[in-house]
């Protein structure tokens, strides 16, 4: 089956001056120890592991408080990364990069990001012109079939108050629309921007509206016409996985965690540190068929530890999936008839996906909601310490005490 | 050359953290490893960073089956016991504290502390288990189990356990284990809701608190046995630490041991002056049926120690450039090159000495050779080290002509402390500050540096690994580098020492068990290197009869922390009680010292601290007064 590999990182937060309270972990010039740097060890991890993909997404915030020297170590070392990874580097710009109410020097925010070499978001200096001029760009890598629709949401900071929340203008929105029109489908259709196109439920509080037009883009996006799409964003540093409101087409959104920030108090009970590989199908036959989908692994960061397999609060759990929406309960009773004609005292969670692929699809949400709706229908399963499904029985039980 | 920064085991200086798998990866048998994985109970003696949690994690199958070594298919054939591996946890102890808030009895608290003790050695258990089950059996220990048999298993072990399991599967009865784990806290926590007087019986009614970890234990290993056809077969309880183990459970265990299990090996560790220790050496000598040893793990014969310690190092330094070196090309010679002590042989010969690879070179004390320059520079500088020579007759000259090998030997003996006095007396290094960089060039060298790590893992790592990145092109070590990184080891060990409380008495002024350790270490300064040269002066104590027990207990922890070394009298190696024996200051602390690494005369303990200022003989009027005015 071919899919194409996206790495996914994003809200790295480099900084520069040890400001009172650190942003995040990735200081410049800070010793390259494993246990508390987490890019070098995220490229220890990489070489351990042998990870390799097609593409590394950086859905922005490089630096901190528009920090020129953090961002220019944080692109190299982003850029280090990515060829690592083997992959090609594909970001977007997040609020922490274009503002300008930090000046440090002559150039402001906007000027330092557009000096980068590689450029940025893209090193291509075509797609590099309609970026900046447009804020956003498509991008169609060659032979594989998938697109990149790259957006600046962070396009109007600076200039009011809209360092409060990203922007996607109408105008912007039509001109989208407009491309896209006059391009062929993709089977595969990625939108990486920073800021999330849609209110999440767990925070509150005005740091965090949602982006200015995310509705309108949702629509455009979920209409149908341009394929199906997953958006890939930063900014909240709350990992979440979901689908937006819309039909059947609605878009995927892939909230990523933040690679290195300094999580702050109230998300200490959601979120870590997290880093990404996500795997998505593009065989021509499947999409015809089927909603765009895919699986994704994640790390987490702990400062002293180093990268590892993510735990019960972490964000997104060590594997998950996205893009099955059928029944859940449809599928518990499909399970549950599998089960019960076989003489099996137990079996292994992997038997059952490979016997129901779409099981490999479910959100994690949907998992949690499955496990539930397997419980109901008196089958009993258990979970590892990553709350992984491991194995799953007929309901009988033993030794239950008085 | 590439200093290699990818993380192994190496990094961790701490096996606790490791899993026996990872443990395995970097495994170097030390001479004692032998002993302890022999079929008979053991139990493992050190001071910290010793390396027996190391030791008994190698004996979990995982390790066993993953360690690669010259030596690993010939000591896996000889080990016909499962591993069952056990840590103790230093919040144990705060936890089962704070078990009910303070508002359960002790009765209560007890039992629940084994309880939850208990569930850790089922864990293990089945920890165990889960590693050797494999479809692949031709590894170490590895078994097949259908999932019919492993139903059979999960349901009558889950069932002596009093364990409510809904899958009858291996891991279904880890995560049912689990959560009992926190069932317990649960209980307590429920009971302080509970009037007072209903409270130890709403504990007591919870049936699985009651079940006795060592019978119980027995049946999952007869079932499991039984299932696998290996009815002959043993296992061994590994338990680590037992110094931190809450005394509740180290009685159960003792409890425990005395009631013989055929089928069971108990292999624990714990620190060298332990209040357990003469108990377990009891029960355990008492134990029939099997073999016993008590192990120890600190080279009191520095050969071995300097053996295992060269190939600890040449195996880090492989796995972090890549390639063998030779230590002594990479930091070169050590001045202290005479590592054997009183400890071995006085008829020890120039022939015996070349078999543990000492320098042997009758050369060495040629005219014109860098220790002949020495002791004709003592001769010349130091007029009591002029009169001894010429008492003895002795012709600097002519050194290895000795054919009298009484003097020959004596020559060697005096080597050492020659050199203190050289290099500490020499003006420029008496006033230097103990910070500069060169005030530790004298224990430069890879024999002077191994000897100051004492065979302790822990210390070699960090050392070797702060040290290898200070490494030039040429593949060697800078000496002012290796000064300065023993200076840094040093003060961390000292910074380590300051944090053990110890009460010394206020009437005495002698700040902290780093203060009285300094105490000792200055007191053997001035004999060695100060006071009129003598060739067997004092740099070692022992611990009389008269010492306060709080400088006991003080002493004590320096053992345990791995400050003071036992120098044994003959075979012993558990000692019941610190009175009557010799102890040496760690080598790691003589460098802090100015003192030669090599062992001494000793002196007894109390003449050493009636001699300094800072303390105060305890009069035994004072004492009669306090009991009267009972106080």
């Amino acid at each position: 089956m071919k899919t194409v590999k996206l790495a996914i990182m994003s809200d790295l937060h480099f900084y520069d001056d040890p400001i009172k309270e650190k942003p995040s972990y990735l200081q410049v010039g800070a010793p390259n120890n494993t246990k508390e740097n987490p890019i070098f060890a995220l490229q220890e991890l990489i070489e351990i592991e042998k990870l390799q993909v097609d593409f590394l997404v950086c859905a922005g915030d490089l630096t901190d408080r528009a920090n020129p020297k953090g961002l220019r170590e944080g692109w190299r070392l982003v850029n280090e990364t990515a060829k690592k990874l083997g992959s090609q580097l594909i970001a977007t710009a997040g609020n922490h990069d274009l503002d300008s109410r930090h000046k440090y020097d002559d150039h402001d925010a906007k000027g330092e990001i557009q000096n980068l070499i590689p450029k940025f978001p893209i090193d291509d200096e075509n797609l590099f012109d309609h970026y900046w001029s447009r804020n956003f760009v498509v991008f169609d890598p060659e032979e594989l079939n998938v697109r990149f629709l790259i957006l600046n949401s962070a396009a109007f900071h600076g200039y009011s108050n809209e360092s409060e929340h990203g922007r996607v203008s109408s105008r912007t929105i039509e001109q989208m629309s407009k491309k896209l029109k006059s391009l062929d489908d993709k089977n595969v259709n990625i939108l990486v921007c920073h800021h999330h196109p849609h209110k999440h439920g767990e925070i509150s509080g005005d740091g965090y509206s949602s982006m200015q037009g995310g509705e309108q883009l949702i629509d455009l996006l979920g209409s149908g016409d341009f394929g199906d799409w997953i958006i890939i964003h930063g900014h909240k540093h709350v990992p979440r996985i979901c689908y937006t409101a819309g039909g059947t087409s609605a878009p995927v959104v892939f909230s990523a965690g933040s690679l290195a920030a300094v999580l702050y108090d109230e998300i200490q009970g959601l979120a870590r540190n997290q880093f990404y590989i996500v795997e998505i199908p593009i065989d021509q036959e499947l999409h015809d068929a089927i909603s765009l989908r895919g699986e994704f692994i994640a790390w987490d960061w702990i400062a002293t530890i180093g990268w590892q397999k993510p735990g019960k609060n972490s964000g997104l759990p060590a594997k998950g999936g996205f893009g099955y929406r059928g029944n859940i309960n449809n599928l518990t009773q499909k399970i549950k008839t599998y089960l019960d004609t076989s003489n099996e005292p137990y079996f292994d969670y992997e038997v059952i996906v490979s016997q129901f692929d779409e099981l490999k699809y479910l959100l994690p949400m949907d998992v949690t909601k499955l496990k539930t709706s397997l419980e109901r229908k008196g089958i009993d399963v258990v979970a590892d310490e990553n709350c992984q499904i491991k194995q799953l029985a007929i309901g009988k039980s033993y030794n239950e005490c008085k | 050359m590439n200093v290699n920064n990818t993380s192994t085991p190496f990094d961790s200086f701490n096996a606790r953290n490791l899993s026996p798998r990872q443990v395995s990866e970097t495994f170097i048998p030390p001479v004692q490893f032998s002993s302890l994985y022999k079929r008979a109970h053991s139990l493992l003696i050190g001071p910290r960073g010793s390396g027996k949690t190391t030791l008994l994690k190698m004996l979990h199958p995982s390790a066993l089956d993953n360690w690669n070594h010259e030596l690993a298919c010939e000591i896996r054939k000889s080990i016909d016991y499962t591993g069952i591996f056990v840590a103790s946890d230093v919040t144990w102890g705060a936890q089962i504290g704070a078990l009910g808030y303070g508002q359960i009895s002790e009765l209560s608290k007890n039992l629940l502390s084994v309880s939850a003790f208990s569930t850790n050695v089922f864990l293990s258990f089945i920890d165990s288990i889960e590693s050797r089950l494999s479809n692949d059996t031709n590894h170490f220990k590895k078994v097949k189990l259908t999932k019919d048999q492993e139903g059979i298993f999960v349901l009558e072990f889950s069932s002596a356990l009093k364990l409510p399991i809904s899958i009858p599967s291996i891991l279904s009865l880890k995560v049912a284990l689990r959560k009992r784990l926190s069932d317990i806290f649960e209980i307590a926590s429920k009971a302080t809701f509970k009037a007072k007087e209903d409270r130890d019986n709403y504990i007591s009614s919870h049936d699985f608190l009651h079940l006795h970890f060592l019978s119980v234990l027995g049946l999952g290993i007869e079932l499991f046995d039984n299932l696998i056809d290996e009815n002959d077969e043993k296992w061994a309880l590994l338990f680590d630490e037992l110094e931190i183990a809450p005394d509740i459970i180290v009685k159960e265990l003792l409890k425990s041991l005395r009631s013989v299990n055929q089928k069971l090996l108990f292999k624990l560790s714990l620190s060298p002056y332990n209040k357990n220790i003469d108990e377990l050496d009891d029960v355990f000598s008492a134990m029939s049926g099997q073999d016993y040893s008590s192990i120890p793990l600190w080279f009191p014969n520095k050969n071995e120690s300097y053996r295992f310690s060269k190939e600890l190092c040449i195996s880090l330094i492989e796995k972090r450039i890549g390639q063998k070196v030779s230590i002594e090309n990479m930091f070169g010679n050590s001045d202290f090159n005479y590592l054997d002590d009183e400890y071995t042989d006085e008829n020890h010969s120039f022939s015996l000495m070349s078999q543990y690879g000492m320098n042997t070179d009758v050369d060495s004390y040629k005219k014109g050779s860098r220790i002949h320059k020495r002791f004709k520079e003592l001769y010349l500088g130091d007029v009591s080290f002029k009169e001894y020579i010429d008492k003895k007759n002795i012709d600097l000259d002519n050194i290895e002509e000795l054919s009298d090998t009484q003097n020959a030997q004596y020559i060697r003996k005096i080597t050492p402390i020659v050199q203190a006095r050289i290099f500490f007396r020499k003006s420029s290094n008496e006033k230097a500050t103990s910070r500069s960089r060169k005030s530790r060039l004298i224990y430069t060298g890879a024999k002077s540096l191994l000897a100051v790590c004492e065979g302790n893992p822990r210390w070699l790592i960090g050392m070797m690994d702060s040290l290898l990145k200070q490494m030039s092109s040429a593949g060697t070590v800078n000496r002012i580098h290796q000064s300065n990184e023993i200076y840094k080891t040093t003060s961390r060990f000292e910074a380590l020492l300051r944090t053990i409380p110890v009460n010394l008495g206020e009437q005495n002024k002698i700040n902290g068990l780093l203060g009285l350790l300094e105490l000792l270490g200055k007191y053997f300064y001035q004999d060695i290197v100060i006071n009129s040269f003598s060739p067997s002066p004092n740099g070692s104590f022992t611990i009389n009869q008269s010492t306060p027990k709080n400088v006991i207990d003080a002493l004590g922890k320096a053992l345990n922390a791995g400050a003071i070394i036992h120098i044994p009298e003959g075979k012993e190696i558990v000692i019941h009680e610190l009175v009557g024996k010799r102890f040496r200051l760690s080598y790691m602390l003589c460098t802090n010292y100015k003192l030669p690494l090599v062992t001494l005369a000793s002196k007894s303990l109390t003449t050493i601290l009636e001699s300094t200022n800072l303390y105060k003989k305890q009069s035994l009027v004072d004492n009669q007064l306090r009991i009267d005015l009972g106080n």
